[in-house]
């Protein structure tokens, strides 16, 4: 185990089990498949990749954030406002009163190292991170350079790729109509009755990575101690346990990818352990800091209070600034 | 209060952790990379052209023994559909499969068929091409079909006009 904090590189290597649809927008009903610009000797080729914001929340916000809560046993009792801070990183919504509350930074390091490591913003204040989270960067012969120059040991790079095309198809669905496939259940007379012509029959498609075609993408960490790394994995292997889906369409199959671990300076088991008795340690401190720091404060209005200045009604300065 | 104290949580029940991250080790990952590497052979201008010349020309065969019970309006049309069914069903390198399909698709004549010299000579030039042309050549007309297609009937028409032979 490693004492101090450190900072470390780790390289996934994702297959895809089923066809990856991890969209960037649609032409008419054709979604069209996220792409990443590519300068290459031949030209400006755009190649199929993972964009690290979802990589960062499927991977690991989410599958973290839920664990927290589940672990917590706070189902159900959390607002939207803490719920937006642990699976979205929060909103700055208040003025900020100008100055770093270094303790509360502290606190909340200590008690979350995955807030630690994926930062955030509390209400009135923006709370750095420490995990760089890479794009998922195709398995293909365009992405070559890059490839020798992420993977540990790039020797084991066959003498030519396939191209990023050949990895790239299509699927087409129909959304049914019940006018056409259960008509006898619909009532007889009136609008929008069994006979009335209002067919909504779609047919849809989009383009898909096929299955079998491989990301490379990874995460630095840096400055991290054992206990982020450990937030890190167990998210990573929480996402794995449930689907590992990525993109769209997983309703329908689309987006499992397998992940395996290429690199990394560390010990799997020492660091998620060390991560989860951590956590479940300081449950209740965790809890009532969650608590504390999402309060809200009286509803002046509710209240029968006017706004007027601070030193007029004796408000607490130091937190002036959250109310006016 | 977000989190009511008069209502404290009931004690959680730990989460199980998922089992380790599959780690791969420099040959398991050559292994898993070998999986994705191109053929060794890389397809030359020549043979592009080769290939999207000898798509012209099938299509132009399709329309020459296009069935005689068919609509001619529907010619180009049913092509397309024939080589769009073809691709679907024949995922690999059996281009006497996929040329069967075409002609079932567009109801060509058995006895014409087989009196075709010039589809005859293209079986036999797709029996000589090694696999890894035959299955580019499949995977041509699957991404480029109307394009296929169209120049599929321009050279039947010249055909037609004896520009060129079949």
């Amino acid at each position: 185990m490693n004492e101090g904090p450190r900072s470390i590189v780790i390289v996934c290597y994702s297959e895809a089990l089923s066809r990856i649809t991890h969209m960037s927008g649609t032409a008419g009903n054709e979604a069209l498949i996220w792409r990443e610009g590519l300068v290459t000797p031949r030209g400006v080729r755009t190649i199929p990749a993972l964009s690290g914001n979802a990589l960062r929340y499927r991977t690991v916000r989410e599958p973290g954030a839920r664990w927290l809560i589940r672990e917590y046993g706070l189902t159900g009792r959390l607002t939207l406002t803490q719920l937006n801070f642990l699976f979205h990183g929060g909103n700055l919504t208040k003025k900020s009163n100008g100055r770093e509350d270094t303790n509360r930074i502290a606190t909340y390091q200590r008690l979350f190292p995955l807030g630690r490591l994926l930062g955030g913003t509390l209400p009135d204040q923006i709370l750095a991170g420490s995990l760089d989270t890479w794009i998922g960067e195709l398995v293909c012969q365009e992405n070559r350079d890059y490839l020798e120059a992420v993977l540990p040991d790039p020797k084991v790079l066959p003498a030519r790729l396939r191209p990023a095309e050949s990895f790239v198809s299509g699927y087409q669905y129909t959304r049914g109509d019940a006018a056409r496939t259960v008509p006898t259940l619909a009532r007889l007379k009136g609008p929008d009755s069994a006979g009335s012509d209002s067919s909504n029959l779609m047919i849809y498609s989009g383009q898909a990575v096929l299955r079998g075609a491989a990301f490379v993408h990874g995460f630095t960490l840096k400055n991290v101690s054992e206990l982020e790394i450990g937030a890190l994995i167990l998210s990573l292997r929480l996402w794995q346990a449930a689907g590992g889906t990525i993109g769209g369409q997983a309703a329908r199959g689309h987006g499992r990818l397998a992940l395996s671990l290429v690199a990394g300076d560390f010990d799997q088991n020492e660091a998620v352990n060390a991560y989860v008795q951590h956590a479940r340690s300081v449950r209740s401190e965790a809890t009532a800091w969650l608590e504390s720091v999402f309060a809200r404060k009286p509803d002046a209005a509710a209240e029968g209070k006017t706004r007027t200045a601070p030193e007029s009604v004796g408000l607490d300065l130091e937190n002036a600034g959250e109310d006016l | 209060m977000s989190i009511p104290e008069s209502s404290p949580s009931p004690d959680p029940v730990p989460v199980p952790v998922p089992p380790d991250l599959p780690e791969m080790d420099t040959e398991s990952f050559r292994r898993k990379l070998a999986g994705l590497a191109d053929p060794d052979r890389t397809t030359g201008m020549t043979e592009k052209t080769e290939i999207r010349e000898t798509a012209s020309r099938f299509c132009s065969i399709l329309a020459y023994l296009f069935g005689r019970d068919l609509g001619r309006l529907t010619l180009s049309s049913r092509i397309d559909s024939a080589l769009e069914s073809a691709c679907a069903k024949v995922s690999d390198d059996d281009l006497d499969r996929f040329v069967t399909i075409c002609l079932d698709h567009i109801q060509a004549d058995a006895a014409q068929a087989a009196a075709c010299e010039p589809l005859r000579q293209l079986l036999e030039t797709f029996l000589v091409r090694p696999p890894e042309w035959r299955q580019e050549f499949l995977h041509y007309i699957g991404t480029h079909r109307l394009a296929v297609v169209v120049r599929g009937k321009a050279r039947w028409d010249l055909v037609k006009n004896k520009e060129i032979e079949l």
